[in-house]
């Protein structure tokens, strides 16, 4: 299938050119593709919003190194993806933890061998599922994302939260002891 | 599924009264507070690793292209770029099953940009779609139409052109330049703004800062005199520009003393950038540079946050060992503090707000070193 207008090599290339007509054109042709996409991923939130515009800026701001004119699309599902990125390293901040944002990454790029063992220690416990869950929220996924990429729901995903934490109680009573010394 | 600690442990946001009933159900149970402190520095200690095994992201997306139906989206450069990181992120894959489940999702999203882009090639040209319900993941495996809401996409368009424009002094070219704000604290007091990409700043005493709050917002702040600013870490560096110099950086809390003549930076977590007069120095925690107006910055000096921050009015610990806290706390509520012997030698971090009360301190420190606090005859106590 060929690209919806108005991508085609001339508009791209005028708009490199500094025609700022043709640029607002491939702008405004790429938002309905964005919005479908956004919405898609996340859902119709506010965030949608942003999503959209932080694309589009990176397109913007890009739009002169694409070689390739006719590689809008590649160009504009990178940015798209990229921004995805962004938005799940960015969810989960220090902000959200209980307790001191600083004192984990830093003593742990400090290279805590102790703890290191301990926490592969507290992990080996749980099952493959279980991990990849913890991992999936700690990379910036929300429940209800983790439930549908594993086909599971989002109560059963919480489940299995919550089970993760029984089981582990005991054998992190001795990590925190090594974090912290 | 409903009980405070489950909520706590799964949910995405907690209420002020899930919170509230999650407090009440700590009181009782001091032993699950310690317990989830522990819980929460594992999260802590898995998202660092993953940072660890994949510390560009990027390179995850460039893998997860090149490994799939979509590869020829990728140019040589990229192409040679995943095919460098491919055994480090297939070791990577191994270790943590989070992350393939990540790789798998994102060339499912390839595909549903794909399929969105198609849609809009099929669309009939003047066709005004319907708006579609939001999808879900399950569902973005076929194509999907594409979601339309025509009447607003000029002005995001507007909006992400003028950002640019605005850098590139362009101003009087476009009509919708967002409209500035501008926030100021009362002397004596202070006024916390939140921005929209997260970050907040904390004005103290008449500080005023200028901002473009606009979609999107550009991260550029102007700031006069003594602003803390929490900033959320993001691609696009977070300036904050004063008379005599600017800051830049990336996701960081930081303090700023701007007046005509100079301008302070009080460095209190990750790294800042200083710029004055075309030169740069790098502040990392715990360091303090002015530069005066026409100046370049002070060579960075290591100095007490807590000191140097004091206008805050929040309580700064970097690696403070307990001993230390303990005369700090005293010196601030007025009340003792005592740590048992065994622990005067632990370090500590944390930053407390200042409407903190000193049990709720105490109860932190004393999960976070796995201890019990405990009060004895108007004393708050630390003990193993």
């Amino acid at each position: 299938m060929s690209d919806p207008a108005p991508f085609d090599a001339d508009t791209v290339l005028a708009a490199q050119a500094g025609d700022a007509a043709a640029r607002d054109r491939l702008l405004a042709g790429l938002e309905p593709i964005l919005r479908g996409f956004f919405i898609n991923r996340v859902g119709k939130r506010p965030a949608v919003d942003d999503l959209i515009q932080n694309t589009l800026l990176r397109v913007h701001r890009g739009l002169n190194d694409l070689k390739n004119p006719d590689r809008l699309k590649a160009f504009a599902m990178k940015a798209a993806l990229f921004e995805v990125q962004d938005l799940y390293r960015g969810r989960y901040g220090p902000k959200e933890t209980l307790f001191d944002p600083d004192i984990l990454p830093e003593r742990s790029m400090d290279g805590e061998a102790g703890a290191a063992v301990d926490a592969e220690r507290a992990l080996s416990l749980l099952t493959t599922k279980a991990r990849r869950i913890l991992e999936l929220r700690a990379y910036g996924y929300r429940y209800r994302e983790i439930a549908e990429m594993i086909d599971s729901t989002e109560a059963a995903v919480k489940m299995q939260v919550k089970r993760a934490f029984d089981k582990m109680k005991e054998v992190l009573a001795a990590l925190l002891v090594l974090l912290l010394g | 599924m409903n009980d405070p600690l489950t909520k706590a442990l799964a949910a995405d946001q907690l209420t002020a009264e899930d919170r509230q009933a999650l407090r009440e159900l700590l009181d009782t149970e001091p032993g699950l507070r310690q317990a989830l402190a522990r819980w929460a520095a594992l999260q802590g200690l898995i998202r660092q690793r993953l940072h660890t095994a994949i510390p560009d992201q990027r390179l995850l997306v460039l893998y997860a292209l090149s490994t799939s139906a979509h590869a020829p989206v990728l140019s040589a450069e990229e192409q040679a770029a995943a095919a460098a990181a491919r055994a480090e992120i297939e070791e990577a894959l191994q270790q943590h099953p989070g992350l393939e489940a990540v790789v798998e999702d994102m060339q499912r999203a390839a595909g549903t940009f794909e399929a969105e882009w198609q849609a809009a090639a099929a669309r009939a040209p003047g066709e005004d779609p319907a708006t579609r319900k939001p999808a879900s993941r399950a569902a973005d495996r076929p194509a999907q139409p594409a979601v339309r809401q025509r009447r607003t996409s000029w002005q995001y368009v507007g909006w992400a052109t003028a950002a640019v424009l605005v850098a590139a002094s362009l101003l009087l070219l476009w009509p919708r330049e967002p409209a500035l704000s501008v926030a100021e604290s009362i002397p004596g007091e202070t006024t916390t703004v939140a921005f929209p990409d997260g970050s907040t700043a904390l004005l103290v005493d008449a500080a005023r800062i200028t901002y473009r709050p606009g979609a999107p917002f550009d991260r550029t702040v102007d700031a006069q005199g003594a602003v803390y600013f929490t900033v959320t870490p993001r691609e696009t560096p977070f300036r904050v520009a004063t008379a005599a110099a600017e800051v830049r950086v990336l996701g960081t809390a930081f303090g700023v003393e701007a007046s005509e003549e100079a301008t302070e930076v009080v460095l209190a977590t990750g790294q800042v950038a200083l710029t004055a007069a075309g030169q740069e120095v790098t502040l990392t925690a715990g360091e303090r540079s002015r530069a005066a107006v026409g100046a370049p910055p002070s060579a960075p000096e290591r100095v007490d946050i807590s000191e140097r921050l004091a206008w805050t009015g929040l309580l700064f610990f970097r690696e403070t060992p307990m001993a230390v806290v303990a005369e700090r706390l005293e010196a601030r509520f007025g009340r003792a503090v005592q740590v048992a012997p065994s622990l005067t030698d632990e370090r500590v971090s944390g930053t407390f707000a200042k409407d903190a009360s000193l049990e709720e301190i105490v109860e932190a420190l004393a999960a976070t070193l796995g201890a019990t606090a405990a009060t004895e005859d108007q004393a708050l106590q630390i003990k193993p």
